[in-house]
């Protein structure tokens, strides 16, 4: 009724009426609607004048070539899309990588698109040109010459054959010339010890693959000692349980929880100080068993039993064992020896005939030169792919030598550490835009080629001292003429050298033969009883260091920044620790016991004092970390890396004794001072336990033997709401061998290049906003001094039921015909609901734009970091949610690659980036629909699991159970 | 120029002389006096036969339906039945038209004596001559009007004429646009003006006696309203059309024909676009494909210089893009020529007929949708090996373009 309404009367005085308002808001609204109805901007179509063959805007041309990021030496494949190189995959051929990578490995194309590389030579400190640079050092080297001063070169490990020859001649110009090699981790105790054992100094190269039970001291060889993807890739194939109830052992003793102690079947922890001492009681046991006398152990560092089990194990597969050690004393490496040795190992899974090239570092004779530089005895130094004046332990007194050295060139592709004191920088290239070869293992060789022009006026290392030797500088020329005289005669297949030629670079590799003329079997000749009373000297040194001032300190490499040479590359240092889940800086890993004991919590910022020397970090604490050490990560801590990289951490490396002429990996008698404050760590998983629910299920060898679906009983009722859905056509799956996986986050990076996933930043991660489409979970379990440690890559599950679906009010996120769980941009306004909803917690949300925004400054915000984005991915914006899409746009490109060719695509045709780059061979996907594929047959396994499935969201990505080859007496 | 004085210019003139001659034979006073009785005998003149009514009735009808609804019409045109029952309605209409004017002229005496009114009659049969030939001769017909007609009726009447559109079309398209502007501009000084006139003159005498009555006031009301679902209908077209650019021509840095090329000399496609099978990209050709004729051919050209300078100065040359997806989709030209076997007229128009470059299409989702509702993607009992390969790359999951 009109008369019960009020009628509030006109306020005159107000000023605005809603009338006016509503006259504004309509103007505001048709001026806006006015506004994005202006033509759509106007973009630019710029063809090449004249296209070269082979080159076709939108489609990829591979190159093979050889990674640059570690000496490893893995071949590798170059994807370039529109003249650049976008991606790099594992090279199938090479007896190295065999098609897989590393983390690093991937990440290195970003590297070639760092900011910071230097765009041309500097000459004292100034930006020259290359002209002015070769008549300077051309000036300064006929000067040495000529008065017979000495020249030292200072190279990190180098694997090229073509490159040590241009070594070999540039010494014999210059007579009074020496080069020696520095490696910031070096494995120099290992070949002294190979010397006195068996008269080679030679790294053996390590069969894994052949061996039934394995033994780790300390070494992290599936994470980054000596050639982790070859090793991890080995080591996985040992362990495959499809033959059925066939896999190695794998004990390991250790320091600090390394990614290869949490793989192993059985690892304890012991004090860096006394891995001698397990080394000594090992043999003990084993040269008991075969007769032969051998200087008796002192006090046991650890459980005895279990010692024994290992020693039972290794002598029961004699020939087909193998014990590897990882630390730099030459005493220890003796004992290993003599054991591998006594077990027949020898000449079966260690390889000395066919040695390792993949680290040659001396620490000795580094040390010498440094002496020689402080006496004033060297006259010129070339510093070519090292930076000892941040990775030597003795950087400072590097850095006071140098001053000593009137004339230094470095070949650093940026102003770094050492290369800020030199006289001349003469930057390489990368190893993207070089020629070289790489001989990793004698007999394994593998080429190097440009895929893309240098993008700088920078000019090759090779090429320089090539031009400083009177020559025109090229490169190519150079290594198709070394390999013309050199590699050429050595095979026999073909009968041309320029088929030859031709051939090697298409591979990317050449197998040589193997040599006839092995030479006689090696025999151990080491002094045995100097080298265990060395052992126990310092044993007893530790000891009495430990009663005066407690700590030991264990330093570690992480996966991701190794040395810390990639330190500028953010997606590595945006890459969590698969052992620790931590990003962006290291830490000091304490035991939760010791911690306990000092009330230390996470985070809690501590002064580590060793030798003069202090270290600045927060606290982690770490499960499994031996009660009294310490592990620090190196690789951090730069100063002149660059953007990304500098203040990143704390430096580690002055903190490392170096002892006898080795770098030692452990410090004794480390005081740790409390300092009051708290730092927050940029951690991505903040809980470690599965508080007992079958996350990860596992199960021990002899219970699969039993039963081969030991451990994965649990199969809850399933009930559902909705209609099956038709599975036509396709339907892709996924399944990961959990009995596979280590953890090493190779597919974490392999997926970042592939999905142009961006880099969030620390402070980012520390508010759990990282963006990876797959994650590694890692869960403890146990005792928490001897944890059981599991991996779980995470992903999308592409759930049938998918309960992120039902709740999104805009139909962004919809189920496709074959299977997937699509996510579309376009549609998503950001309600993240559906991240909300999702039990596998897999979804990830643009809180920002990411690209194109200086407060993310790390590849995204410039023209040259943008380059190594994947054009057919979207770069995600603000405000919309994103995850894993099973790589869609591969599944696109394979299935139009099936239809030009007119048949379905093959099994394996398709592999997702994770698939593609996993060393492990753990991830695999396919066709469901495909009875006879790999994924069908092992979601057919009885092993075969889908997470947290009494939710029933019937995920088409599943697991397959983690088996343990736990020693008899723990079965 | 010669383009401009027919389409640009030409329009306006036959507007004018046709306002013009509306204003002064309705407006002078002498005139309106006599009107009602000229009119009426006018349209006795012109009322001829039934075949002439219904034949230009309808055939009027359409180009105005078409005209206000252009989308539609290329929505229809788009499954060819549907166009072949369009061009063969108006090609009837067309034949039963000319003959009712045969007729017409036959019977009535003073039409022929009349100058103006015989050379009204010889330009509509010119026009409905050319229009006939057309829907024989060309598939595209009724999709010229919707696409190359319309917008550059539309440029006239926002009064920048762009001549662009209609430039490139072959010439019987063209008689047929200037033999209907020519007509409407004789109109005026004919009895066909009265006899059309004769119906608004009726409803006036009509709504005179009726001014009184009740009746007035609804017819008003129904108006107001018919005109306010009117307008809210052109305002939804016209927002469903944000962000879309069809008819976008711009001006290219060469004044490249490929009504020429691909036109008259039958280039194909795929000569300069080699890309379109192999890669996402069509791509446009590299300078080098150009000179692989242009090295002897026309090379005193202007615009074969310009190309030449380029190559000479090693200068690249900047296309301006036509086409426009939005970075969010990923479309491979592959997947379609290829893949799908899908003409490149499908979606790009009849570039063969272009001078410059237009977007013909809509390029929107749900353009997109329309095909890929109908084709590769049918039920899985009907497909063939083909289809169900394509089936699997195409289809309407979100996640086969948006990735």
């Amino acid at each position: 009724m009109a008369s019960a309404i009020t009628e509030i009367p006109d306020r005159e005085d107000s000023g605005q009426s809603r009338r006016d308002f509503l006259k504004l808001m309509g103007f505001s609204v048709g001026a806006a609607a006015l506004a994005s109805c202006t033509p759509i901007p106007e973009r630019q179509a710029v063809p090449l004048l004249s296209q070269p063959e082979g080159l076709l805007p939108g489609v990829e041309s591979w190159y093979a070539t050889t990674c640059g990021g570690c000496p490893a030496g893995c071949g590798l494949l170059a994807k370039d899309r529109d003249g650049r190189p976008i991606k790099v995959e594992g090279n199938p051929r090479s007896p190295i990588s065999r098609g897989a990578t590393c983390a690093v490995g991937q990440a290195t194309v970003l590297s070639l698109y760092d900011d910071q590389r230097l765009r041309g030579p500097r000459l004292h400190g100034r930006p020259a040109t290359w002209e002015e640079v070769d008549a300077f050092v051309d000036e300064r080297l006929a000067a040495i010459a000529a008065r017979g001063g000495a020249l030292a070169l200072l190279t990190g490990t180098i694997i090229s054959p073509s490159s040590r020859a241009l070594i070999a001649a540039f010494l014999h110009r210059f007579p009074n010339a020496r080069h020696v090699v520095h490696d910031a981790v070096s494995l120099a105790a290992l070949r002294e010890a190979n010397r006195r054992s068996f008269g080679r100094p030679v790294l053996p190269r390590f069969r894994f693959d052949r061996a039934r039970v394995i033994v780790g001291l300390e070494a992290d060889f599936l994470g980054t000692w000596l050639s982790p993807v070859e090793l991890a890739r080995a080591w996985a194939d040992g362990r495959r349980l499809e033959k059925p109830a066939e896999m190695a052992r794998h004990y390991q003793f250790e320091g600090g929880l390394s990614l290869t102690g949490s793989n192993a079947d059985r690892r304890t922890g012991v004090l860096p100080s006394q891995l001698g001492l397990v080394a000594l009681a090992l043999l003990e046991r084993v040269a008991r068993r075969a007769g032969t006398p051998v200087p008796a152990a002192a006090d046991l560092p650890c459980d005895a039993a279990l010692l024994d089990a290992a020693a039972n194990d290794l002598w029961r597969h004699r020939g087909e064992s193998l014990v590897v050690c990882g630390v730099n004393d030459p005493a220890v490496q003796v004992v290993v020896n003599r054991l591998n040795f006594l077990l027949g190992n020898v000449g079966r899974t260690l390889d000395l005939t066919h040695p390792s090239w993949q680290r040659q570092g001396d620490d000795a004779a580094v040390a010498e030169l440094m002496a020689g530089m402080e006496r004033g005895e060297i006259h010129g130094l070339l510093l070519w792919g090292v930076n000892p004046a941040y990775d030597h332990p003795q950087a400072e007194r590097f850095v006071r030598a140098l001053g000593n050295v009137p004339f230094k060139v470095s070949f650093a592709e940026r102003v770094d550490e050492t290369a800020m004191h030199a006289d001349a920088v003469c930057p390489d290239h990368h190893e993207l835009e070089s020629w070289g070869d790489a001989e990793p293992v004698a007999g394994a060789l593998s080429l190097r080629q440009p895929a893309i022009a240098p993008l700088f006026d920078t000019r090759a290392a090779a090429a320089s001292l090539l031009r400083w030797l009177g020559g025109p500088g090229d490169v190519y020329a150079w290594l198709r003429e070394h390999w013309r005289r050199e590699i050429f005669p050595r095979q026999s297949r073909w009968a041309r050298f320029d088929d030859f030629w031709d051939h090697s670079l298409q591979d990317g590799v050449c197998e040589l033969p193997a040599e006839d003329d092995v030479g006689e079997e090696p025999v151990d000749r080491a002094d045995l009883q100097a080298a265990a009373a060395e052992i126990l000297a310092s044993h007893r040194e530790a000891l009495a260091a430990r009663r005066e001032s407690g700590y030991e300190i264990r330093f570690y490499e992480k996966v991701g920044l190794r040395d810390g040479r990639h330190a500028n590359n953010p997606w590595l240092q945006e890459l969590p620790d698969p052992v620790t889940r931590i990003t962006w800086g290291n830490y000091a890993c304490v035991s939760p016991l010791l911690a306990a004991d000092l009330g230390l919590v996470e985070g809690d910022v501590v002064i580590l004092r060793s030798g003069g020397r202090a270290l600045e970090l927060p606290v982690h604490l770490q499960p499994g970390q031996p009660r009294q050490a310490i592990s620090v990560a190196l690789g951090y801590g730069r100063t002149r890396a660059g953007k990304v990289g500098d203040g990143v951490g704390g430096n580690a490396f002055p903190l490392m004794p170096f002892r006898n002429g080795f770098v030692r990996g452990h410090a004794i008698g480390v005081r740790l001072e409390k300092t009051g404050r708290r730092e927050k760590l940029a951690a991505v998983q903040l809980h470690d336990s599965m508080e007992g629910r079958p996350i990860v299920r596992e199960a021990s060898l002899d219970e699969i033997r039993r039963d081969p679906a030991a451990g994965n009983e649990e199969r809850p009722p399933l009930l559902s709401l909705w209609e099956e859905r038709p599975r036509e056509g396709h339907f892709w799956g996924m399944a990961i061998d959990l009995n596979a996986c280590l953890g090493c986050g190779a597919c974490v990076v392999a997926c970042q290049a592939e999905n142009n996933v961006a880099v969030v930043g620390r402070d980012e991660v520390r508010r759990g906003r990282e963006m990876h489409w797959i994650r590694i979970d890692r869960y403890h379990s146990g005792e928490v001094d001897e944890p059981r440690t599991v991996y779980q890559p995470m992903m999308c599950q592409h759930c049938g039921n998918a309960p992120c679906e039902t709740v999104c009010p805009v139909l962004a996120t919809v189920h496709s015909s074959d299977g997937l769980n699509q996510q579309v941009y376009n549609r998503c306004v950001g309600t993240r609901y559906c991240a909300n909803n999702c039990p596998y917690k897999v979804r990830r949300f643009n809180w920002f734009d990411y690209a194109d925004n200086d407060r993310f400054d790390y590849n995204m915000n410039s023209d040259l970091g943008r380059m190594v984005l994947n054009p057919d991915v979207v770069v995600r914006s603000r405000g919309v949610m994103e995850k894993c899409s099973l790589c869609v746009q591969r599944i696109q490109a394979g299935k139009l690659a099936a239809e030009v060719a007119g048949s379905p695509p093959a099994d394996g045709d398709i592999r997702t980036a994770c698939q593609q780059a996993c060393p492990s061979r753990a991830i695999v996907f396919g066709d469901l629909n495909d009875p006879g594929s790999e994924v069908s047959r092992r979601q057919g396994s009885p092993r075969f699991y889908r997470l947290l499935e009494e939710l029933n969201t019937r995920p088409v990505v599943g697991y397959l159970t983690r088996v343990r080859n736990l020693p008899e007496e723990e079965a | 120029m010669r383009d401009f004085f027919l389409f640009g210019l030409a329009p306006y003139v036959a507007a004018a002389c046709l306002l013009g001659a509306l204003v002064w034979r309705t407006l002078s006073p002498r005139a309106r006096k006599a009107l009602p009785e000229v009119c009426r005998e006018s349209a006795a003149l012109y009322r001829g036969a039934m075949l002439w009514r219904w034949g230009l009735g309808l055939l009027l009808l359409g180009h105005a339906v078409a005209f206000l609804m252009p989308r539609s019409l290329l929505l229809w045109d788009r499954s060819p039945l549907r166009l072949v029952l369009l061009e063969g309605a108006a090609f009837l209409a067309g034949l039963a038209g000319l003959a009712g004017l045969a007729l017409l002229l036959r019977r009535s005496g003073r039409l022929r004596k009349s100058t103006a009114d015989l050379l009204l009659l010889t330009l509509v049969a010119v026009v409905m001559v050319s229009g006939l030939a057309m829907a024989v001769l060309y598939r595209w017909g009724s999709q010229w009007y919707a696409l190359s007609l319309l917008p550059w009726f539309r440029s006239l009447l926002a009064l920048r004429p762009d001549v662009s559109h209609v430039a490139p079309l072959p010439p019987l398209v063209r008689l047929h646009v200037l033999a209907g502007m020519a007509a409407a501009g004789v109109l005026p000084f004919t009895r066909a003006f009265y006899a059309l006139a004769w119906p608004a003159v009726l409803l006036g005498e009509r709504i005179g006696t009726l001014r009184a009555s009740r009746s007035i006031a609804a017819a008003e009301a129904m108006a107001a309203l018919a005109l306010a679902v009117f307008s809210g209908m052109l305002l939804m077209g016209a927002l469903r059309r944000v962000g879309v650019s069809q008819g976008y021509a711009p001006a290219q840095p060469i004044a490249f024909s490929h009504r020429l090329h691909a036109g008259k000399y039958r280039v194909p496609c795929l000569y300069c676009h080699f890309a379109a099978e192999t890669s996402r990209h069509a791509g446009i050709p590299p300078a080098g494909i150009c000179m692989n004729c242009h090295g002897q051919l026309k090379v005193a050209s202007a615009e074969v210089q310009k190309l030449k300078e380029a190559v000479a100065q090693r200068r690249r040359l900047r296309w301006t893009k036509v086409h426009n997806l939005p970075d969010f989709v990923y479309f491979s030209h592959s997947q379609h020529v290829r893949g799908g076997g899908v003409a490149c007229q499908r979606c790009h128009g009849p570039v063969e007929a272009m001078e410059r470059v237009s977007q013909t299409a809509l390029l929107t989702m749900g353009w997109c949708l329309d095909c890929h509702r109908k084709e590769g993607i049918m039920p899985a009992s009907q497909r063939t090996a083909k289809g169900r390969a394509s089936a699997a790359t195409g289809g309407l999951d979100c996640g086969k373009c948006h990735y």
